[in-house]
């Protein structure tokens, strides 16, 4: 069993992790050269608080991937979470601290449920979590009665638009979520665990792993990650918006998998994963820059998204 | 006993029968089609369709969300018709995929109200609703005014394809573009009329040019989010934004200079005039083909005047 997980380990240091920067490496340099703002450091900086809402949900999505299920309730839990957090900082403009929680817990408790119906009823997770993608979308359009809340507290605000040293306050939430899922994941049972599932569940089962727990955590993770995604979002747009976030799992999801992680579990690591969102990230942004019309955006994204994974696999074949 | 029970049973079943088949000859049933309520703007329509619909004693209105999506729109429609319905007032998803469905309801005899958004079929009866072209005229008129000498500009788009859209874009062409030709178009991208999408993409654009005077958004939601990334930045002086449908804190920006314009598109005029219109029809009367409700500048000078109108 533990040479088992650590062969999981060995695997995943010696052969993504040099493919995925070199591919970031040569994405760079070609957005380089086609925009002079590109590699400007406020650009630079610019993209990195712009991954950050997604960074922070593909954290969470990782640890789902990797036990073998998914995730697809994330875009609507932000939506609940900025509503939830939005409705009580709208109320009382300097209760930001506590609206936060509020959001984020609301969708450690849908991720909860999420996982339970995993558990429980042995629902598959694509399932439970497409149940909550509409449950949770409706309760967040209920929630609001279909509006925004508008929110002109300036405390919050500082949670989207603030700089601590330089460095814009989504991103140190986005580094602070990078450094736990981490830690998390590659050095505490806990995490060994979470491959174990994802790798044999039957086998992790034998050999003394709580499997239900683990599926069961790693929905509350995703879910909170979720929470604190929504409400930065909603602190970078100014508002608790019920309709926003669709289709941000799809996003999540496409930068677990550039990041190497399988879709039959087992394999992904958070490295992987932020590569993968940076690389998401820089495609967006140098399509932007580039002006480059929105209809040719959706096949380039789509078409870099596939050559990624195709040289992730040639990679990892080799070794 | 037995005989006098089933006697008053039956004279009371008739009774409530008579009641029911009474009330139903007098109530107005008129079925109403939005397509998605969580929008901002088809949501403060939904709420004023329902408040005129309570001005009346005898409206039943039976209200329906096709959540974005034509053949849902197109099977509320379907269940109008069959639960016999007296008019329809249907807010299209898409101007092509629901012209049969006015077909069908005027084969059933039903007349349709077509509100905000027109489909391509012809046999609606009646049209309530704004000429998006109009907004973008209007909008384009006002930046003609604020960069009398031209300037550099950036122009946010709903999603590609959208009546109002294209429409929008019209307008600013033939107000803005064709009549200033010191204007120069920097770029033209899609935020799908969504605040996030808007943020990112005024983020990345102030990265590409540095000689942004203007950004023209196609609605209010995606000068908002323009708004942050601009503020974010710290250029608001430099940069100014204009955005289309006055919803409530656009205004606000407005009012505090921070927008330069808004467009206000009347949700209220077109919801109550819509209910208005589907009660005459029901009734038989006669109307106009069509009944639209202007549009109206609005700036730091009359934001005021509008709080209300749209409010929350």
């Amino acid at each position: 069993m533990n040479s088992l997980l650590k062969k999981h380990k060995y695997n995943f240091l010696k052969s993504q992790n040099a493919g995925l920067i070199i591919f970031l490496l040569v994405l760079m340099l070609l957005l380089s050269f086609l925009s002079s703002s590109f590699f400007t450091a406020n650009n630079l900086t610019n993209v990195i608080r712009q991954v950050s809402i997604n960074g922070i949900l593909a954290l969470g999505m990782t640890f789902v991937i990797i036990t073998g299920s998914i995730d697809l309730s994330v875009g609507s839990l932000v939506a609940v979470s900025g509503v939830i957090s939005g409705s009580i900082i709208y109320a009382h403009p300097d209760a930001v601290f506590t609206g936060m929680i509020f959001g984020i817990l609301a969708c450690s408790a849908l991720g909860f449920i999420n996982g339970f119906l995993v558990v429980k009823f042995n629902i598959p997770g694509f399932i439970s979590t497409l149940a909550m993608l509409t449950i949770a979308r409706g309760f967040a359009l209920a929630y609001a009665d279909g509006r925004p809340y508008v929110l002109s507290s300036k405390a919050f605000k500082f949670i989207g638009h603030g700089y601590f040293l330089k460095i814009p306050i989504p991103v140190w939430f986005l580094i602070a979520s990078i450094i736990v899922t981490g830690i998390i994941l590659s050095k505490t049972k806990f995490g060994r665990h979470v491959y174990a599932v994802g790798g044999n569940a039957l086998a992790a089962r034998a050999s003394g792993v709580r499997v239900g727990a683990v599926q069961l955590w790693v929905f509350i993770i995703s879910g909170t990650l979720a929470g604190l995604s929504g409400v930065i979002l909603a602190s970078r747009i100014g508002s608790g918006q019920p309709a926003i976030g669709t289709s941000y799992e799809m996003d999540a999801i496409a930068s677990c998998v550039i990041g190497g992680a399988s879709l039959a579990g087992g394999s992904g690591s958070i490295f992987g994963t932020v590569m993968g969102f940076i690389i998401m990230g820089i495609i967006n942004n140098g399509l932007n820059l580039m002006n480059v019309s929105s209809y040719y955006q959706l096949i380039v994204k789509g078409a870099i998204i596939a050559l990624a994974v195709i040289l992730d696999q040639a990679k990892k074949k080799k070794v | 006993m037995l005989k006098k029970l089933l006697l008053s049973i039956a004279m009371l079943v008739m009774f409530v029968g008579l009641q029911v088949s009474s009330q139903a000859a007098e109530t107005i049933k008129i079925g109403v089609a939005f397509k998605n309520l969580s929008d901002q703007f088809v949501k403060n329509i939904a709420d004023a369709v329902e408040a005129r619909g309570n001005d009346y004693d005898n409206v039943e209105l039976i209200v329906v969300d096709a959540r974005g999506d034509i053949v849902t729109q197109l099977s509320q429609i379907e269940n109008f018709i069959s639960q016999g319905v007296d008019a329809i007032i249907l807010n299209a998803q898409d101007a092509a995929g629901l012209s049969p469905a006015v077909d069908r309801a005027k084969e059933a005899g039903i007349p349709v109200v077509e509100c905000n958004t027109l489909t391509t079929n012809p046999n609606y009866d009646i049209y309530v609703g704004s000429d998006d072209v109009e907004a973008g005229k209007i909008q384009g008129k006002y930046v003609n005014k604020l960069l009398p000498d031209g300037g550099n500009i950036i122009i946010l788009h709903g999603p590609m394809g959208q009546s109002p859209e294209i429409k929008r874009r019209e307008g600013i062409q033939q107000e803005l573009l064709d009549k200033n030709p010191k204007i120069k178009v920097l770029a033209e991208q899609t935020a799908e009329w969504k605040r996030d999408k808007a943020m990112s993409i005024t983020e990345d654009m102030i990265q590409a040019f540095d000689n942004i005077n203007l950004i023209c958004a196609q609605n209010d939601d995606m000068a908002m989010g323009a708004l942050s990334a601009v503020d974010a930045a710290g250029l608001s002086e430099k940069i100014k934004i204009v955005g289309i449908d006055a919803i409530p804190d656009a205004l606000e920006a407005v009012k505090e200079g921070k927008l330069a314009c808004t467009v206000f598109q009347d949700a209220k005029g077109q919801g109550s005039t819509s209910v208005d219109m589907a009660v005459k029809l029901a009734k038989g009367e006669k109307v106009e083909k069509n009944a639209m409700i202007p549009f109206i500048l609005v700036t730091a000078e009359n934001a005021d005047e509008f709080m209300h109108k749209n409010a929350q």
